[in-house]
């Protein structure tokens, strides 16, 4: 792995990824909360059902699956600062995640 | 049920339990360093920590309580795999990196970077040691769980077993190989839980018993005790003892579970028989529990009252914000190199728990199904086992000691998590000891020993709670204690010492107080009428985790430093 010879995050950065992260997060949540508003305030809306299987199975499968999306999305967003000592020549672009 | 030791599943299970302890050994000799001991010399790859932190993370509770939740409830054990994966969006987006950043070994050292504020260390330390022991009692409670059907011994017998057995672990070895130990287990109850999995889509539902058969019962001793989680019918009308769906693929099988009638046991005192129980069948449609509030803890969601809906809203707050604020999970994060490293260990980690919770409805629903579980009340714990059994003793040997192992390795964790806090937080930074290394790792193991015998004496006493429930309240000690401050540290400027200090403490004694007067803890620690308690609803996150928000902001603003200008 080529880990050990990052050099430490710029301010820029950090910044970046961190807004990248609060808007993954606040969709999410814009999900979660919607789960568990329909199930406190519109149960029975929970037993329609989607190609057999009832609402309340598909959004929690479906909650568990888009975690994992995000989590892919913002693995793919962020950066990270280059190697400590880039090579001679043109500088080295920011190297991904 | 009478539980009856097998010698297969003990020698399987033995030659499994030595194979891990022989990696702790292995790995645990060269981490003699303090750094090396609390924070695996920060070098365990990005790969090997996220299938730890789902080591880590996937406990007792997750495998042995959610699924034994379904089996007797539904969807209500679901929640749980709901709310828990969904804290790792907190965790990953928002806290990750940052405390990463901010701290050296500890979640205390986090919250303290820029304060160097003794106050803070005490409170950060405190707080740890409270949740790591919460978090403790329900592995414990499992452990115990699994060596009755396991072994035939009593429960409090698996409490002291594993009690010792980590604490050989933890005193030996240190971060290193904890953190191995979470990688091999994680990684293989992962991929058996998959093999159970399609072993019950391969067998589908059958009629396990005829109406006939089942008939209320006077229980006096456990011999006489039925067997739960019958099929009656499996749809159609077909009634047949024996006969079966066949294969069914993984959607399919939610479609035809809404046709399956299962019954299970409702248990009451027997008035002419003293000492005895009558156990007296009640047949369900299972497309009835495949909706929330089919517990008694959550039925409050299917009632047009807002106040009775309260108890469902905050667990689902408390799980979402109790990921990220856990002590044993924030360590990990101090195991690896660097905020990149973090990152992808965390996204590791969501891909192997998440499709872990996805395998945990089908294990709950196989069990539901299976015509094995336990139904006593201590028996929702054993769900997991019991249904590997059906499949047959090597099955069942395998998940058992797989299980053990994950209570092995979850408490290990903890442990080390406590010993750190006590050890390098309070005796290192709080009253300005410095011991040389020696002396520090040495104090971080006299920490574990009292911590782990602390976990056996609560794990004794807390053992007819189903475990996920447990975890599920220290979830919310945890989200109400260390949130608030670990998310106003990173976002908010006017964020002061006092106003960290106070809202730990705040978050954590309300949280505490308010559990142990919920109905819950009337009904099962006191022994007393649950609808005497004076807590509301038995989940306290819906209102003590905005308190530590509210009173985190308060503190700060009343002891703002003058401006400079």
């Amino acid at each position: 792995m080529s880990d050990s010879s990052r050099r430490p995050n710029s301010d820029h950065t950090i910044a970046r990824n961190a807004r990248y992260g609060l808007w993954l997060f606040f969709v999410y949540v814009l999900f979660y909360a919607g789960f568990v508003a329909i199930s406190a305030f519109k149960f029975d809306a929970l037993r329609a059902e989607i190609g057999g299987v009832n609402l309340a199975i598909v959004y929690g499968l479906g909650l568990i699956v888009l975690a994992f999306l995000l989590a892919l999305v913002y693995m793919a967003m962020t950066r990270d600062n280059g190697p400590a000592n880039p090579p001679p020549g043109p500088p080295a672009p920011e190297g991904r995640a | 049920m009478i539980y009856s030791a097998s010698t297969t599943a003990i020698v399987v299970f033995l030659l499994f339990v030595g194979f891990v302890l022989g990696i702790s050994f292995y790995l645990g000799r060269k981490a003699k360093s303090a750094q090396g001991y609390f924070a695996a010399h920060g070098q365990i790859g990005w790969f090997v920590n996220g299938v730890a932190f789902a080591g880590d993370y996937l406990s007792a509770a997750s495998f042995l309580g959610i699924c034994g939740m379904i089996a007797f409830y539904g969807y209500d054990g679901f929640l749980y795999s709901i709310g828990y994966l969904a804290g790792w969006v907190v965790a990953l987006f928002v806290i990750a990196e940052p405390i990463k950043r901010l701290g050296k070994f500890t979640f205390a050292d986090a919250l303290n970077a820029n304060y160097n504020s003794r106050g803070i260390q005490i409170a950060a330390a405190i707080s740890t040691l409270v949740v790591s022991i919460f978090y403790l009692i329900p592995q414990m409670v499992g452990a115990g769980a699994l060596c009755t059907p396991l072994l035939g011994l009593p429960h409090w017998a698996g409490v002291v077993i594993v009690g010792i057995v980590v604490l050989l672990i933890v005193v030996t070895a240190g971060m290193v190989s904890t953190t191995w130990v979470q990688f091999i287990k994680g990684s293989m109850l992962v991929v058996f839980c998959a093999f159970l999995t399609i072993a019950i889509l391969n067998r589908g539902f059958r009629v396990t018993a005829s109406r006939e058969e089942l008939k209320p019962v006077t229980v006096t001793n456990p011999t006489q005790i039925p067997s739960g989680g019958q099929v009656v019918d499996i749809g159609g009308g077909n009634t047949t003892k024996g006969a079966s769906t066949g294969p069914l693929g993984p959607m399919a099988f939610f479609k035809r579970i809404n046709d399956v009638r299962v019954v299970q046991w409702t248990i009451k005192p027997d008035a002419a028989t003293p000492g005895g129980s009558i156990y007296t069948p009640v047949e369900k449609p299972v497309s009835d529990l495949m909706l929330p509030g089919g517990s008694s803890t959550f039925k409050g969601v299917r009632s047009p009252k807002l106040v009775d809906k309260l108890d469902f809203i905050s667990l689902m707050i408390a799980l979402f914000a109790g990921t990220a604020s856990l002590p044993h999970i924030l360590i990990r994060y101090y195991t690896v190199k660097d905020a990149a490293a973090a990152r992808k260990s965390t996204v590791v980690g969501i891909a192997s728990i998440g499709f872990f919770y996805i395998l945990t409805l089908y294990l709950g629903l196989g069990a539901m199904t299976s015509g094995a579980l336990d139904p006593t009340p201590a028996g929702s714990n054993m769900a997991a086992p019991l249904l590997a059994r059906t499949f047959g003793e090597l099955p069942f040997a395998i998940i058992s000691a797989i299980a053990f192992t994950t209570v092995l390795g979850t408490v290990s964790g903890l442990i080390m998590a406590a010993s750190g806090a006590v050890a390098h937080d309070l005796m290192e930074n709080v009253f300005r000891h410095h011991p040389n290394e020696n002396a520090k790792v040495g104090a971080a193991k006299w920490t574990a020993i009292a911590v782990g015998i602390i976990a056996i004496v609560l794990g004794t006493l807390f053992k007819d709670f189903n475990v996920t429930f447990l975890v599920g309240w220290a979830f919310n000690v945890a989200a109400s204690a260390n949130l608030p401050a670990l998310v106003m540290l990173l976002f908010w400027r006017g964020t002061t010492r006092q106003g960290i200090i106070a809202a730990i403490w705040v978050g954590m004694l309300s949280s505490l107080t308010w559990l142990m007067l919920s109905g819950p803890a009337y009904a099962n620690i006191y022994k007393l009428d649950a609808s005497r308690a004076i807590a509301p609803f038995s989940q306290p996150g819906l209102v003590t985790i905005p308190l530590g928000f509210v009173v985190l902001v308060l503190v700060s603003l009343m002891t703002r430093p003058a401006k400079r200008n």
